[in-house]
């Protein structure tokens, strides 16, 4: 049940022309996929939480992926919401 | 700092939402002067036909203030209302106060410009300006403001360029003045009840010709004929077919692509929007005179930004009309088949919010199979297009008020004259050439020499070509058959 998933954890995502990078105050993942990203997110969580079930929001940073004159046609890219059960293998 | 998001984010930090709040407070001057008397409209600076300088501009009323008193005004008020826009957007004022000053000045030069006698008089306006001969060219500010704007966007010194951009926001200018379309809309439906409805929900046949006939289409194309990957091939069949560059963004958010996606199909979606919009108005006028609700409607269906597409209605509106009084005898009322050009395309924008939705569940759940990762139905609010809100919005209270607190529609429509006429006029008009000032200045056609562009702007070109501009053309013919402009008395 999503209800579960009381702890949030927002992370801004921003692409280098290479890979994906999400980041926090406390976390930092450096990925070529999403799917890396998402691994790398519940790597980093397990090991500072445990255990627990945790709903996990990405942003994608508009202001520095997305040039100046873009913005006006769009107000934001991604928005991801992901569900991370950190007691199932 | 990252932070969840919800409803409300966005509402005070992008231009879209800022267009809702500008549109809607100059739509509502309009209707307090309308119903209170006092006059918070009549400083709005109107251009018009001249032969002698001095009749170039005026107020809007013309008893409030003089003509330069009027201008420098409409600069201020302008400058400071859309400052504070940029306000709370956190962009750099001053560079904006520059450059917004600088993108003003120019559209006003162009605006005088182009409405001199001798360019702008049709044969029957001819003897009431004093001149014998002129070129009838209707809309030649438009033009004249896009030409300006294109010798700096593609001439200029990079510095400058990127600077004035600050203040050249074409699809921000442009959504300002589609609310204030609305208002237009509503007011003049007051008389034209059953046709500005039958315009409004003919306009609803775009998202059938858009959804599923380009999209589908235009995929098919781009990955079998020019074997692009699924991620380009979505996007750019997006932009082509939907709403341009906020369709392309929207899928590529929706699909999780890389932001280089989306960010060159932009550029070329802005270079070819106004390839058409320079081409397109002319050929229709030329071509499809005996239909021109329909000919202002297929621009909403193939020309690919909000900005381009208004401001192709405005020069079809013009070419139109003026082919109309020259050949016909007859006076047909300003601003119905750019409605119809702007209906088609509002229509097609309600929807992107769905689509992003669609695709972001195909993407995730069918292509991608990501775990653990749940598509939001937020989605779909969040990318709705809230300038639309104030658009409809403005509609509705225009009607509401016509058809409530007064008598009769003749009635009404003459109160609501005072207040609303300089707004859905004059400042909307402005707004258009501020528009089109601004597209000149974002479109660098140097774009089209970019690295691994070649294979994407062979396959943009072959799709509006061969599928979006003839079937367009078909599907707004069936939809608004026989459609012609209400004359003005």
């Amino acid at each position: 049940m999503i209800e579960d998933f009381m702890i949030t954890i927002n992370f801004d995502v921003l692409h280098d022309g290479r890979k994906w990078i999400a980041k926090n105050d406390e976390i930092n993942v450096i990925g070529e996929t999403l799917a890396e990203i998402d691994e790398k997110i519940k790597e980093r969580l397990k090991e500072i939480l445990g255990k627990g079930k945790i709903k996990v929001t990405m942003e994608l940073d508009f202001r520095k992926n997305i040039p100046h004159w873009i913005w006006q046609y769009h107000p934001y890219y991604f928005y991801r919401t992901i569900y991370i059960d950190l007691d199932q293998p | 700092m990252a932070e969840e998001r919800r409803w409300y984010t966005g509402m005070f930090s992008t231009e879209d939402w800022w267009a809702f709040w500008l549109g809607t407070f100059f739509v509502l001057l309009g209707i307090i002067t309308s119903l209170s008397g006092v006059d918070l409209v009549g400083w709005i600076v109107k251009f018009g036909k001249w032969v002698a300088l001095e009749k170039a501009f005026r107020a809007s009323h013309k008893e409030l203030m003089s003509p330069i008193a009027s201008l420098i005004s409409s600069y201020i008020i302008l400058m400071l209302t859309t400052a504070v826009g940029a306000f709370f957007m956190k962009w750099d004022l001053k560079k904006y106060f520059a450059a917004f000053t600088i993108v003003f000045w120019l559209s006003v030069l162009a605006y005088i410009i182009g409405e001199n006698a001798y360019i702008a008089a049709t044969t029957l306006d001819r003897a009431k300006y004093g001149i014998d001969w002129s070129l009838s060219l209707g809309g030649a500010f438009y033009i004249m403001a896009l030409i300006v704007g294109l010798i700096i966007g593609n001439f200029a010194p990079k510095g400058f360029r990127e600077f004035i951009k600050l203040g050249a926001r074409p699809e921000w200018f442009i959504k300002v003045a589609i609310v204030m379309l609305g208002a237009k809309l509503g007011y003049l439906a007051i008389k034209s009840f059953g046709y500005a409805i039958h315009l409004l929900t003919a306009g609803a046949s775009a998202t059938i010709a858009a959804y599923l006939l380009f999209w589908p289409l235009a995929f098919l194309v781009g990955r079998k004929l020019f074997k692009l990957s699924r991620e380009w091939a979505a996007c750019l069949a997006s932009g082509i077919s939907i709403c341009g560059v906020s369709a392309a963004i929207a899928t590529a958010g929706a699909i999780r692509a890389r932001p280089i996606v989306p960010v060159m199909i932009s550029a070329l979606i802005v270079v070819f929007a106004v390839i058409e919009l320079i081409v397109l108005p002319g050929i229709l006028a030329a071509f499809w005179f005996n239909e021109p609700i329909a000919a202002g409607a297929s621009l909403g269906l193939t020309v690919k930004t909000d900005g381009a597409d208004a401001a192709a209605g405005a020069i079809l509106d013009e070419l139109m009309r003026s082919r109309a009084a020259i050949e016909l005898g007859q006076k047909w009322e300003e601003g119905w088949i750019l409605m119809s050009a702007v209906n088609t395309k509002i229509w097609i924008d309600m929807f992107i919010g769905v689509w992003a939705f669609v695709l972001a569940t195909i993407w995730v759940y069918r292509v991608e199979r990501r775990p653990g990762e749940k598509v939001q139905k937020m989605e779909i609010w969040w990318r709705f297009p809230k300038f639309v809100l104030g658009y409809f919005l403005a509609m509705f209270l225009l009607l509401i008020i016509g058809f409530n607190l007064y008598p009769d529609t003749a009635s009404a429509y003459k109160a609501l004259t005072l207040g609303i006429k300089p707004v859905e006029g004059s400042l909307r008009k402005f707004f258009f050439v501020l528009t089109f000032t601004s597209i000149g200045i974002v479109t660098d056609f140097r774009a089209l020499k970019q690295e691994g562009l070649g294979r994407l702007t062979a396959a943009y070109a072959f799709i509006l070509a061969v599928i979006i501009i003839p079937i367009g053309w078909l599907i707004a013919w069936l939809f608004h058959m026989g459609m012609m402009p209400p004359t003005a008395p």
